[in-house]
Order: C-alpha cells, then sequence, then structure tokens
C-alpha cells in the first residue's frame, strides 16, 4: 500500500513534538528503535541516507555527554572525580556526578530522537514528491523549490571538478580560480535550464494568468514563516510569536488556494490519499496523546537523580507509533 | 512546415550573424544543418522555436514561420506544442530527478487533464523506446539514454517538429545509433520534421533529405549530394566518391560497398607508412585501479606508454576512461596499483614537477580558465610552470593563428579555447600527454589542425593518450588503440588492426573497404590528384 507523502511527514512531525515532550530514557530509545523499525521497512531507494541521520544522532547524544563531562555542574553525588583544570574563569572536568550524566544521554536522546523522525521522513516520502502534491495556487514556490532540490547537486560537482581541474595548472589559483569557472559553469547551466523550460512550455500564456492579490499573499505567507523561524530560534521573542506567525502564514495560503481559480497546473500519478496514510497519522496522533495524557508527569520527565521508570502506556505509545510496520510496503523504486 | 523569407540577425552593434536566409522545409523532411563552429548554425535552429530572439536578444529582419505561425510575436513558451527543442547537453536542461516525472513535467506546467497525460507519457515511453528505463533516477542513465530521454520530454507536448543540436556529438558509436534510430523512427513512423545540426555528417547523412550548409552567414540548401562534394563537410564516403568520380554520389556504407565491389581499388605501398617506430617506455602503470563509491571504475590496469607513440584511448561512455587518464595524471583517486613516469610517481611529487610528467587536458576545458583575457591566462600560466615570461603565448601562437590577447577566454570559438588550453599544459613541456575527447564541438579544421599538432609532439618524442569516441580522428591519429570497457582493457594493438577489425569502432572507409585493412583515404591508391 502506497502511503502518501504528507502522511509520512505529518506522521514524523508529530513524532518530533512527542519526542519533545519527554525525558524519559526507555521511551525516547523505543521510540528510537520504532523509528528505525519504520524505515527498514518502508524505506524507498534513499535508504541509505538514514545511515547519516543515524551518525549524526549518535554524536549528538556524544557530544552532550562529553560537555557534562568537561563542563560539570555542582550538585548532585559525584560517582567519578577527575582532576580539575582551571582556564581564567573556567572550571574543567572535576566531579563528575551520576545526575549529569544521566541528564547529559537523556537530553541527547531526545536531540537524537527529533533527528532521526526527521531523517525517517525523509527516506519514506521524496521531498520532491510532496512538493508536487502542493496546491496550485503554491506552483510557483513549489516549482522553484523543486528545481533547487534538483540543481543543488550539480553545483557541489561542479566545485569539484574546477578544484580538480584547478590542479593541472600546478600554481595556486585561490579562490578566484574555483568561484570564476564555477560560476560561470552556474551561469550557463542556469540559462540551459531556462531554455529548455521556456521550450517546454513552462510559463505559457495559454490558461488565465493568476490574480495580483494571490501572488501577494503567496509572499506574504513565506515571508511569515521565516519570522515565525527566526522567533523560534529567538529568546527574547514572546513564546506565543512563532504560533502567531504560523497561523497568520496558513491563513495567508489558504486565502492564495481560495482566490485561486486558474487551476492550470495538474499533477502526473498522483498518490491518492489511502487507508494506509489515515493509519500512519493516526498512529502517530494516538501515540503523542497517550504519552502525553496517559503518561504521569513524573514518568514523563522524571528528575534527573533517578533511573527512568515505565508505565504500561510508557510502553505501549511507541509502539503504537510504530504500527505503519504492519502496512505492506510500497514497490521501491529501482535505483 | 517551415518558412524563412529574407532572414537576417544581428546582436546589437555587432556583424551579421545570419544574412538573406531564405529556407523551406517541407512536412516530414529530415533536415541536418552542417558548417564550421560560429559560422551560424545554434542561432539558425534557436530561431525555429524563438528562442532567437525573445531568450538570447538581438535584431531579426525578415520572416519565420513555423507552421503558419509567426515567431516574431509567439515566444517559445508558447511554441512547445508545436517545436520541441533539445539542447546541446540534454544534462542540463533536466528539472526533475526521475525519467517518467520528467517526461511529464510539461504537461503538468500547461494543465493537461491527468488521463491524457497518462496515455501521452505511456505512448512517448514506447516511441522513443525508453520504456525499460521509465523508474530509473536521470543521472544515472548514459549520455545516449539522456539524449534520448531530453527528446521524449520535448514529444510530450505533441510537436510536430523536432529541433536538436549536436544530439550525438558526445556519444559513443553505439549510443549515437541508438539516437539516430530513434529520430529516423520518428521522421518515418510519425511524420515528424526533425532539423538537427550535427559536426559528425559521417553518422547522419544518410538518413538526411536535405543539408543545410551555412558559410559565414548565408545558407545554402540542397540534397546531400548537391552541397557535400568538394567542401570540408564531405564525410569519408562522400571523399571517396569524389575522388574516384562516383555518380550519383553514395551516402550509405552499403551503397558504396556496392559501388566499390563494381570498381578497381589498390592501397598505394605500404599502408600509409610504417608507424613511427616507438621510443622508451616513458611511463609504466600496474594495476591501477579506482573506485567511486562501491563501483569499480578501472580495474587493475597494466598499460606501457611509450614516447613517440599516439594511443587512442576507446570505449563506451562510462568504461572508465576518464578516470583511468585521471588516475595516470596523479589527481584523480587511485586506490591501488603504481605509476612510473621515468622513474617517478606523478601523485607523489610536487605540482610542478608532475605537471612536466604528465600533462592533462581535460574534457571540459573551461573548467580551468578564470581570467579576463587570453593574455593574462598565458601570464599567468607563465607564472605556474616557472617558465621565462610569453613563452605560453608564444607557444599559443604555434598552435593558433592570430588570437587577440585581449580577448575573453569565452568568446574564443572551441578549437581556440582547446589551442589555449593545450598551450596551457605545454608550457612546461610534459613527457606524457593525455587528452580527454579533445574534438568534442570542434569542426572539420581544427580537428585537422589537432591532429597535425599532436602528430608534431609524437615526432618530438612525447607519447600521446587521446580518449576519444571519433573513430574517424582516431583513424587518422592513432598508432595505436587501447579498448575499455568496465574498466577493464579488454583490446591493446596497432591501430589498423584494431580499427578494421571491430564493427562497432570501424571508420568509414573500413566498413566499405571490408575485409581489407584499408581505413583512411589515404590508404587508397586514387589516381593522380590525391584525395583533398
Amino acid at each position: 500500500m502506497t502511503v502518501h507523502p504528507a502522511a509520512w511527514w505529518v506522521w514524523a512531525l508529530v513524532l518530533v513534538g512527542a519526542a519533545a515532550a519527554t525525558t524519559n530514557l526507555l521511551v525516547l530509545a523505543l521510540l528510537v528503535a520504532v523509528v528505525g523499525l519504520v524505515v527498514s521497512v518502508h524505506g524507498t531507494d534513499r535508504r541509505r541516507d538514514f545511515r547519516l541521520y543515524l551518525v549524526v544522532a549518535a554524536s549528538v547524544v556524544v557530544l552532550r555527554t562529553v560537555f557534562r563531562v568537561v563542563f560539570p555542574a555542582d550538585r548532585g553525588e559525584p560517582v567519578l572525580t577527575l582532576p580539575s583544570v582551571d582556564i581564567g574563569p573556567l572550571h574543567l572536568f572535576g566531579p563528575v556526578s551520576a545526575e549529569a550524566l544521566l541528564s547529559g544521554v537523556s537530553g541527547g536522546m531526545q536531540l537524537a530522537a527529533m533527528i532521526l523522525a526527521i531523517g525517517a521522513a525523509h527516506c519514506l516520502a521524496d521531498p520532491l514528491e510532496l512538493l508536487k502534491h502542493a496546491p496550485p495556487a503554491l506552483a510557483g514556490l513549489s516549482t522553484a523549490l523543486v528545481i533547487a532540490v534538483s540543481v543543488f547537486p550539480q553545483l557541489t560537482r561542479s566545485v569539484h571538478d574546477v578544484r580538480r581541474a584547478a590542479r593541472l595548472r600546478g600554481g595556486r589559483s585561490g579562490v578566484r580560480g574555483t568561484l570564476v569557472p564555477v560560476l560561470e559553469g552556474a551561469m550557463d547551466r542556469s540559462l540551459a535550464l531556462a531554455a529548455a523550460m521556456e521550450a517546454r512550455g513552462f510559463g505559457g500564456a495559454r490558461g488565465t494568468s493568476r490574480p495580483r492579490s494571490q501572488t501577494a499573499l503567496v509572499l506574504g505567507a513565506t515571508v511569515l514563516l521565516g519570522f515565525a523561524a527566526y522567533g523560534l530560534l529567538d529568546d527574547a521573542w514572546p513564546s506565543w510569536a512563532p504560533v502567531a506567525f504560523v497561523g497568520c502564514a496558513v491563513l495567508c495560503g489558504g486565502g492564495a488556494v481560495v482566490l485561486d481559480r486558474s487551476a492550470r497546473r495538474t499533477v502526473y500519478r498522483p498518490t491518492p490519499w489511502t487507508l494506509g496514510a489515515n493509519v500512519t497519522v493516526g498512529c502517530a496522533v494516538l501515540a503523542a496523546l497517550g504519552l502525553l495524557a496517559l503518561v504521569p508527569a513524573d514518568i514523563r520527565t522524571p528528575a534527573p537523580d533517578r533511573v527512568p521508570d515505565l508505565t504500561w502506556a510508557g510502553l505501549v505509545a511507541p509502539i503504537v507509533a510504530g504500527s505503519p510496520v504492519l502496512l505492506r510496503p510500497s514497490r521501491t523504486v529501482a535505483s | 512546415m517551415i518558412e524563412l523569407a529574407a532572414v537576417g540577425v544581428r546582436h546589437h552593434a555587432g556583424p551579421s550573424v545570419l544574412r538573406d536566409v531564405d529556407l523551406h522545409v517541407e512536412e516530414g523532411e529530415l533536415v541536418v544543418v552542417a558548417g564550421a563552429t560560429g559560422a551560424g548554425k545554434s542561432t539558425l535552429l534557436r530561431l525555429l522555436n524563438g528562442s532567437v530572439p525573445h531568450s538570447t536578444g538581438g535584431h531579426v529582419t525578415g520572416e519565420v514561420r513555423v507552421a503558419g505561425r509567426s515567431l516574431r510575436t509567439t515566444h517559445p513558451r508558447d511554441m512547445a506544442d508545436l517545436v520541441g527543442s533539445v539542447g546541446q547537453n540534454p544534462a542540463h536542461g533536466f528539472v526533475t530527478a526521475y525519467v517518467e516525472s520528467e517526461l511529464a513535467f510539461g504537461m503538468e506546467q500547461q494543465g493537461v487533464a491527468p488521463a491524457a497525460m497518462r496515455r501521452r507519457v505511456e505512448e512517448t515511453l514506447d516511441l522513443v523506446g525508453i520504456a525499460d528505463l521509465r523508474d530509473r533516477r536521470l543521472d544515472t542513465l548514459s549520455a545516449g539514454q539522456q539524449q534520448r530521454v531530453a527528446v521524449g520530454a520535448v514529444l510530450t507536448a505533441g510537436p510536430r517538429v523536432l529541433v536538436l543540436d549536436e544530439p550525438t556529438s558526445a556519444l559513443d558509436p553505439v549510443g549515437a545509433e541508438e539516437v539516430l534510430a530513434t529520430l529516423a523512427r520518428l521522421v518515418h513512423d510519425v511524420g515528424l520534421t526533425v532539423v538537427l545540426a550535427e559536426h559528425r555528417l559521417e553518422r547522419v547523412v544518410q538518413l538526411a533529405d536535405r543539408v543545410v550548409h551555412v558559410r559565414e552567414g548565408r545558407v545554402t540548401a540542397g540534397t546531400p549530394q548537391e552541397i557535400l562534394p568538394g567542401t570540408a563537410l564531405a564525410p569519408p564516403v562522400v571523399r571517396l566518391a569524389t575522388a574516384l568520380g562516383w555518380s550519383p554520389v553514395p551516402l550509405s556504407v552499403r551503397d558504396a560497398r556496392r559501388r566499390a565491389a563494381m570498381a578497381v581499388i589498390e592501397p598505394v605501398g605500404a599502408l600509409g607508412g610504417a608507424p613511427a617506430p616507438a621510443g622508451p617506455v616513458l611511463l609504466r602503470s600496474r594495476g591501477t585501479s579506482v573506485r567511486h563509491g562501491r563501483v569499480d571504475a578501472v580495474r587493475s590496469v597494466d598499460l606501457d606508454l611509450a614516447g613517440g607513440e599516439v594511443v587512442a584511448l576507446m570505449g563506451r561512455n562510462g568504461s572508465g576512461k576518464s578516470s583511468l587518464l585521471w588516475a595516470l595524471r596523479g589527481i584523480g583517486p587511485r586506490h591501488a596499483g603504481t605509476v612510473d613516469v621515468r622513474g617517478q610517481d606523478p601523485r607523489d611529487v610536487a605540482p610542478t614537477i608532475a605537471r612536466r610528467l604528465v600533462g592533462l587536458v581535460p574534457q571540459d576545458v573551461t573548467d580551468l580558465l578564470y581570467l579576463e583575457t587570453v593574455a593574462d591566462e598565458c601570464a599567468t600560466s607563465d607564472r605556474d610552470a616557472g617558465v621565462s615570461a610569453g613563452t605560453t603565448a608564444a607557444l599559443l601562437r604555434t598552435l593558433v593563428d592570430d588570437v587577440d590577447g585581449a580577448t575573453h577566454p569565452r568568446d574564443l570559438s572551441e578549437g581556440q579555447r582547446l589551442a589555449l588550453v593545450l598551450a596551457l599544459t605545454l608550457a612546461a613541456p610534459p613527457r606524457v600527454l593525455l587528452l580527454d575527447e579533445p574534438t568534442r564541438g570542434l569542426d572539420h579544421d581544427a580537428k585537422t589542425s589537432l591532429v597535425a599538432r599532436l602528430r608534431d609532439l609524437a615526432r618530438d618524442g612525447t607519447a600521446v593518450v587521446v580518449a576519444t569516441h571519433d573513430v574517424e580522428l582516431a583513424a587518422d591519429l592513432a598508432d595505436r588503440v587501447v579498448l575499455m570497457a568496465q574498466g577493464e582493457i579488454v583490446a591493446d594493438g596497432p591501430a589498423r588492426a584494431m580499427l578494421t577489425g571491430s564493427p562497432g569502432f570501424a571508420p568509414q572507409i573500413a566498413r566499405i573497404m571490408a575485409p581489407r585493412p584499408w581505413m583512411r583515404l589515404a590508404d587508397l591508391y586514387l589516381g593522380a590528384d590525391q584525395a583533398p
């Protein structure tokens, strides 16, 4: 059963939310295992990319733990005392408490679970496939993104080729020797791409043109999303600001979709929204709700000095999130 | 179908690119546009879908009509349903990542109904013979497959005219034949009108209904028999027929073989002279292996290159030729094996010494050039090579006449640019010179002058290796042919034995004269006046 790419992304984003709500090491470990299992069953030919996400996730856990050892907090019972080093105002090493180690590991695990959930979405559903299903009103935006994603790998290859060629001359060509041919090559390629797209009827005038207000709304939504992302990372902004910005962006996008009467763009072989997609989204939502509602707060975010404990709900919720494993995997595209 | 009346094209304040062009193409014709580089072939092709003047600018006089639609007022994007146009490097025009979505892209943008879209994609997959590739990623395809996908991608819009700019220039002989067979089918079975530009006429001339010769902005059109004899464009079969006075001039190997069976043709004495005695071995490669990810690009290659010999390195696209050249140069990856150039490994010595051991002219020569003028490039090259000022510029003058030092390297013709990079490479003369596909985009004259320069270098004791798909070039240039497949050397021997012995890599004369081992016009005694 082919699951709609959007369903996988919703599934992954809900799991990111669930991971953000808990620091319980056992629950997080279960979530990570479940995500890995789903990828191994349903992954497409980009399943190999998941390894990269695994490496990043593992290094996040290691880094967070090492930080707790290098920069110790002065609380808890020390389990290990390292000779301390003072560099100016910095106190390095010294006593390491079990509490610090545990909070380092669980904090790292939480980030790792989020990274792996996003990585899983990337391996389960091609982002390009997802963009294809964007509403016609956002067609310009999604086409631009599709091209950017497809063209970017060419740019890295071009940098490699030019640097290799520069070594043929034996001398030092420096930044300029790389930058000029790469940019010239990119310029040539984008002109060739534009010519090819135009020759294939891209942006043809047959059909109605889109209203200007709609273009403005799409632009507005994009800008609002930018603000929201900034607000999320800047502590000085109130915590409701990103939510409000996202809300406005959704309204703008919705307005653009309603205004779009041209509906010129069609989708070739769209993936249907099947029962499998409902199951996938449902499982994730159920698991997240279960985790929030049925697991007591002291289990979900245990005090840092306690070895984490589990309840039945805490055990079952991640397993529910993994139930898309039971769906029959779709045909994988030959690479 | 296509009507050009008194058409002229000029760029602002520049000279005319095309002048007084009158051309009439009937529906269902296959027309080949030929001419030297810079003669205006590409401009002529771009007129046909409106890229000139709408995308590139410039000033057009006269009238261009395709199926009654005037191109002075219609933009290329509104011509997609009438004219499908494929650029020189199809990979640069790909928008998506998979074959099937690439075919559908244009129709998605135009809002074709999903059911119609599905049907047209299926039809096109069969029409261009790529049904077995439908789920493949575009970047995993060979160059010939990419070319056919690009043709398919413009065909889904349902055009009646197909315009292609050098569709086979980057392809190996087999890939080129696949693409041309597809085009022949589109003309004969579907009734499409095809206009294509090509340098290697020997590949396409037997398919052509007419040839349009573009010479310094003016065109002459006619049947291949009317246009080709006596010009620099003529493929070997036409040259042979002209030299022997055959009439009508045969265009295909089959027709020429029938004529040859009736004629008495004698070889010149000792078959073009025995190859020059090879000098000492300059480069010795043992067990050279290159891996790209999980793919073995080059597998344990043993190769000796002797001073004074010219070696043609041949094989399919992706058979490991480029990887081998870069590994021998000591810059590309080499995962196993040794390369020994007179006791030194070019990978392990300083760059300035390595370039005196092995020189490499890469496939895309523009990667090397980054300054504003030819004179600057030459001066920098003198410093890089550690030679006295003016050496590179002097070298460049011996390779091509009259290149203005103030010219921007991008404004040079393909042949001049190749000469510039060759001069940069030879500024500190290497013992071994490697060239990767040097004749791509070169016209007949530029190719002839390159052959002469490389033969001179070999005579002075350099070992020269040319990786090429061009069998006519190999026949004219090489003493020895090395054939690669799947990263291994599958055959290695004297050029004559290798080229006349394999049907895939035989030049035209060899095919006509088989089983006799003659492969060049110079091999044949053609009466008192020898072939041009």
